[in-house]
């Protein structure tokens, strides 16, 4: 177990951004490889790799990909690019350095699933990784990559990529596709699923950046390769942005199952005379880990075996100059913006909770509202129509059971023992 | 949906049809799941989260709304945990609602109001600030939104979009400070805007012509059947102190299903307008009832063919019968017409239902446009076009488009139908169809995938405007096709057309359509022999001859050239105006009766109120007229029934359809295409929406349309003529200006005029066949660059 880069090789070598760097670096020897395969062997050999989905639920790629029912409709393959979690940049970082690998990863994938059209819904906010996509998009289209025929290979491939408008809820599966239609985001009732009516209802694949990088790297270096590293279940490498209150944060990559405290050292550990608080470790929906769970290795099962999750990948290292309830409403801010108002306990609570989080953390808040939080947290959680709801109480449940008696400070003591706020209005404005 | 499951509810067991929503399955064993964003004649949409029931076997609850049921499954809707869940929902939803019952007009029959005093915590946890939103925004001209009352289900977002097909509703912001509004650059003023006020589960959305007029604690509720087109939609309507304040619908599947247009809705307005007549007038001056009935029976009786009888097909079931008699029986005239409008045939000779739409595999409109003549029944062409893509022909139908998304428009001149038509059959007998389509302007290739599309097996519907030239043509299509595939339905021109054609309004048919021994004069023949001194004395019956007869010149000169008028009329309309004798009718709001839609449908309708003063239900004027007793419009419908048996017995639920048709008459004689005018545009018209019912209707004045004439793009492109450009219509001497827009289907060389808007007609001088000019019209450029 340990950091090895084989999403973010050369990621930092000068030329990635072209195609001739990116060729010299070994770019596109896995599409040759996949076509003399055929599409069958190629998503027989992700399935085999154990491949499980980088965006946020982990779910196993081959076995996405086989539910495409064969009814012979046209198929779609969607590159969800919209980076949006809290503490999350790697698909940023994979974007920016190597766009060609993820272009790689795409056509390898839209071969495997046979669709002919493909598009990456890419995070308004990148707007430097959306101009170099869409100029490695037209290297690659020049260089018989892209386009009709493929590497003479008979099979075509149209992609592009969307802009997103900046909203949260866009990274949710269908949200994305209902914006990508044009519409405004907002997840689909659930069935049918993508597979069966993603795009225009047509049977629709959506796969993460980091997802789709990784499957060059397996078809290059095979199944068995991959799978031998990482835990059984969590093989293979991951991306971790590791942020917060480290030294040097970053994107960095490891086989699953590293321990925790491998990643808060490679992230250039603690501040002086810091001790760890907490870690949030995938992403602002993830419920916190607290230090005596340092040692945790950092794979799918292992994190949901303590309740928390593997999520995006962002782990958060917050240390003992941080106030619990400060972070709960910073996230509980995030979650109440981009809640996208579809179904009524997200939209009704998510702000709930802001208000009374704004109260308790500036010294207004009474006993009740401990009891109060963690009921309203409850009624949303497992009760709305998308994942958004259950993650935006995922930090605030957890940390109200870890740090209860740093809430009841709060209330006790008439405000934030840590770092002192001066009005609502600056508690409701955001982190200092 | 084939198989049948068995599943538990509450520990009761239940079977039901596969794929039925857990919501619907309840209700039949009597379990009633609160829901706020389901509406059952609606897509499930899973966004108030208020259904959340427990399923054994998973893990989390689920919605019942849209999880539908499988064999074997056990669901509870009273576990603690499902009613904790029930009651966060209300909580989360009262949060940012401002809690303003008292005022609010939907206090009282509020679901937020039921469903929070039924489930709900007697007190909110929530401490905090209310967001606080705007409290009357004009949505349209019907529609007014309060944006904190609206808890964001999203059913009016979804009934424009999904039913109406227009969807001009929005959601704006995010998160909770999210609100509906109309798209950029629209107000919303679609003609079905009415249904999403009353599909509102709080008081968001209201009713600007009702909105702080009463509670509903104070209201009475009569049951009954819009008059204002031939659907028929089955309406409640709310009565206080006398006062009809509103309709609602009354859903009747086979009918509305539970929808109903902004024409019928609102159109209730005309009721305690000045323009009722409320008292017997003769010679302009109000008399009471025993002197004006002296006075029509002294102008009347033992008349014979001196005197007739026109108009008729907007009563009830009981008048028109009663007027029949009349007629026949008292004035002892074959002169009789209903049929003002040029309607020829009411019941085809294979009729359909409306119910039909749900299983035909093809539709095909002639000649008329589902969103003007029969809008409710649109909706449901249009679900099935959506739904099961049913491919909807539109024969110089829908110039203005309607948004079906399988529409196939298809143009051609003026007085083509026939021809058209008879081109199909054609087709279908594997003979030339050139021929048939000869100086049509529309030619074989552009009729093929109608044509294709009648060859195949499957059942065709079709919506005619029943006029003369055409009913040869529709006849040998139903006999090419085979009348159990091809069932056709006539829109009458009036709610009540078919019913007074089978009532015997007609110059060659009695009631039931027995034959008579002498047939009279048609409608036209009546007024062009009053013209010319051969009648001298007119009974007209509801009609307004200047709005119903397509000449209003020819009725001036039977009007002023005859001895007596005597009229029965509802509103002092142009032809009220010119009576010698006024009777005040009763309009079916005020009246208990019965009245037959266009497929034929009987549906018992209540009064509603008391008759405005001294105004009569029609049956009961009739009944006076004829010196006959009769207390209840039932009495009379009993006597229908020795005519016609399928009228007896109850006519509840549903209705009941009587599908008589007339015998067979010989086809006419198709003629050939006369030549295309040179220069100039052949006109096309269709009556507007706005033109049908009682009328004038003053909730309705602020969505009355512009004069607007439609054209092929080639045309308005030879004449510079831009969408949206005002325009002049010379059609010989007359002159009409109107808002020049491309046309959906149009053929080239044809101009589209909707005729009737603001309630006026056009006219014969605009007649269909009339060759117009169209030229831009010069506008005075408001101030700027000169």
């Amino acid at each position: 177990m340990g950091e090895i880069e084989i999403v973010l090789k050369d990621a930092l070598a000068p030329g990635m951004t072209r195609l001739e760097g990116y060729r010299a670096h070994g770019g596109y020897r896995a599409l040759e490889k996949a076509i003399a395969m055929g599409p069958k062997e190629v998503q027989d050999e992700v399935t085999r790799s154990g491949l499980r989905g980088r965006g946020g639920a982990g779910f196993p790629t081959g076995r996405k990909w086989s539910f495409l029912p064969n009814d012979g409709r046209e198929r779609w393959l969607v590159c969800n690019a919209d980076e949006g979690e809290p503490g999350t940049f790697k698909d940023r970082y994979i974007i920016e350095k190597k766009p060609f690998m993820l272009i790689e990863g795409i056509t390898i994938a839209a071969f495997a699933v046979g669709a002919h059209n493909a598009a990456i819904y890419c995070r308004g906010e990148f707007l430097e990784g959306i101009e170099l996509l869409e100029a490695a998009i037209a290297e690659a289209r020049s260089a018989g990559l892209l386009g009709k025929n493929i590497l003479g290979s008979g099979f075509d491939l149209d992609l592009w990529v969307y802009r997103g408008a900046g909203a949260y809820i866009c990274g949710e599966e269908s949200a994305l596709l209902e914006s990508l239609e044009g519409k405004r985001g907002m997840p689909r009732l659930k069935p049918p699923f993508p597979a069966v009516a993603g795009v225009y209802g047509l049977p629709t694949v959506v796969n993460n950046v980091e997802t789709l990088a990784t499957v060059v790297a397996i078809i290059e270096g095979g199944a068995e390769w991959y799978a031998s590293m990482g835990t059984e279940r969590s093989p293979g490498t991951r991306v971790f942005s590791i942020s917060g209150q480290v030294r040097r944060p970053g994107n960095h990559e490891f086989e699953l199952g590293t321990p925790l405290s491998e990643l808060i050292a490679a992230a250039g550990g603690l501040g002086e005379g810091r001790t760890l608080k907490a870690v949030i470790p995938g992403g602002g929906s993830a419920p916190i880990l607290t230090p005596d769970q340092s040692d945790l290795p950092m794979d799918f099962e292992s994190l949901a075996k303590v309740g928390s999750m593997a999520g995006s990948g962002g782990v958060i290292v917050l240390d003992d100059t941080t106030c619990m309830v400060r972070t709960s409403l910073r996230l509980l801010q995030f979650f109440a913006h981009e809640s996208c108002g579809k179904c009524t306990p997200c939209r009704e609570g998510t702000e709930w909770l802001r208000k009374i989080l704004v109260r308790v953390e500036t010294g207004h808040g009474r006993e009740e509202d401990l009891g109060l939080l963690e009921d309203v947290s409850n009624n949303i959680n497992g009760n709305t129509l998308c994942a958004l709801g259950d993650a935006s109480v995922g930090v605030l449940l957890s940390t109200l059971r870890a740090f209860a008696d740093e809430y009841r400070a709060h209330i006790t003591g008439g405000g934030c023992p840590l770092a002192p706020v001066a009005s609502m209005s600056a508690a409701a404005a955001g982190p200092a | 949906m084939g198989q049948v499951v068995k599943v538990t509810i509450d520990g009761r067991p239940v079977e039901v049809p596969e794929g039925t929503l857990i919501v619907e399955a309840a209700k039949r064993v009597g379990v009633d799941i609160p829901v706020f964003c389901y509406h059952p004649r609606m897509k499930p949409y899973g966004a108030c989260r208020q259904c959340l029931t427990e399923v054994e076997r998973m893990p989390k609850l689920q919605i019942a709304c849209a999880t539908p049921v499988a064999e074997g499954m056990v669901i509870h809707t009273n576990t603690d945990r499902v009613l904790t869940a029930r009651k966060a929902m209300l909580e989360f939803t009262l949060i940012n609602h401002p809690l303003d019952c008292p005022i609010c007009d939907k206090g009282g029959e509020c679901d937020l109001q039921d469903l929070t005093f039924a489930h709900a915590a007697k007190l909110s946890r929530f401490r905090e600030q209310k967001i606080h939103r705007e409290k009357a925004v004009p949505l349209g001209p019907l529609v007014m939104l309060d944006q904190e009352r609206c808890i964001l289900c999203q059913r009016c977002i979804r009934f424009q979009d999904e039913v109406a097909g227009d969807p001009v509703l929005v959601l704006k912001n995010r998160g909770s400070h999210e609100v509906v509004d109309t798209v950029e650059g629209r107000v919303f003023d679609d003609r079905f805007s009415g249904n999403t006020i009353e599909m509102c589960p709080v008081g968001a959305l209201t009713s600007r012509p009702y909105r702080f007029v009463a509670r509903p604690w104070d209201l009475k509720v009569a049951a009954s059947v819009c008059q204002h087109c031939p659907v028929g939609c089955n309406t409640r309507v709310s009565v206080r102190a006398g006062d009809v304040l509103r309709l609602l619908s009354r859903d009747n599947d086979a009918v509305d299903r539970g929808w109903l247009c902004d024409r019928g809705r609102f159109g209730y307005g005309f009721v305690r307008a000045d323009e009722r007549i409320v008292a017997p007038e003769a010679d302009g001056q109000r008399v009471s009832w025993a002197r004006a009935l002296e006075a029509v029976d002294a102008a009347l009786r033992g008349r014979g063919a001196d005197a007739a009888v026109l108009g008729g097909a907007s009563l009830t079931l009981e008048g028109q019968y009663l007027a029949a008699r009349f007629a026949r029986d008292v004035i002892g005239t074959p002169h009789v017409d209903h049929r003002l409008g040029g309607q020829r045939v009411l019941a085809p000779s294979s009729p359909g239902v409306i119910r039909d739409v749900d299983d035909a595999d093809v539709v095909v409109l002639m000649e008329t446009d589902p969103w003007e003549a029969f809008p409710v029944a649109g909706l449901r062409l249009r679900k099935a076009a959506v739904d099961r893509g049913v491919p909807v022909f539109s024969l110089n139908a829908t110039p203005r488009g309607i948004p079906v998304p399988t529409l196939v428009p298809l143009g051609y001149r003026p007085g083509g139908l026939a021809r058209v038509v008879m081109a199909l059959v054609a087709s279908l007998r594997h003979e030339a169809v050139e021929p048939w389509l000869e100086g049509t302007g529309i030619d074989a290739p552009a009729l093929e995938p109608l044509a294709r599309r009648l060859s195949e097996p499957g059942k065709a519907l079709v919506f005619w405007d029943g006029r003369d030239a055409s009913a040869g043509a529709i006849d040998a299509l139903v006999a090419a096709r085979g009348s159990a595939v091809t069932r056709v339905i006539v829109p009458g021109d009036e709610a009540a057309s078919r019913g007074a054609d089978v009532m015997g309004l007609r110059p060659d048919l009695d009631t039931g359509y027995r034959p008579v021994e002498r047939a009279g004069m048609d409608a036209r023949g009546i007024l062009e022999a009053a013209a010319d001194g051969r009648i001298d004395t007119l009974l007209v019956l509801g009609a307004d001859l200047f709005h119903e007869f397509p000449d209003p010149e020819l009725v001036e000169r039977a009007l002023a050239r005859c001895d007596r008028v005597v009229a029965l009329s509802v509103m002092r309309h142009e032809t009220a105006r010119r009576a010698h004798l006024l009777l005040p009718l009763a309009p079916w709001l005020e009246s208990d009766g019965a009245v037959m839609n266009m497929e034929g449908r009987v549906q018992v309708i209540q009064a509603a109120t008391d008759p405005a003063d001294e105004a009569v239900a029609d049956w009961a004027v009739l009944a006076r007229m004829l010196g006959i007793e009769v207390h209840r419009a039932r009495d009379v419908r009993r006597r229908i029934a020795q005519a016609i048996a399928e009228l007896s017995g109850d006519l509840g639920g549903e209705g009941r359809v009587v599908g008589l048709v007339p015998p067979p008459a010989p086809a006419a004689e198709i003629a050939p295409m006369p030549p295309r005018p040179q220069g100039g545009l052949e006109l096309l018209t269709g009556r507007l929406l706005e033109a049908r019912g009682i009328g004038p209707e003053p909730y309705l004045a602020a969505v009355a349309s512009t004069l607007e004439v439609r054209m092929h793009p080639a045309d308005m492109a030879q004449r510079g003529l831009a969408d949206g450009q005002p325009v002049e219509l010379v059609a010989g001497e007359r002159r009409l200006e109107a808002t020049v827009r491309p046309g959906v289907g149009l053929a080239e060389g044809c101009a589209w005029v909707g005729d009737g808007a603001r309630g006026r007609r056009l006219g014969s001088g605009f007649g269909p066949g009339v060759r117009v000019e169209v030229s831009a019209l010069e506008v005075l450029a408001a101030g700027g660059a000169r």
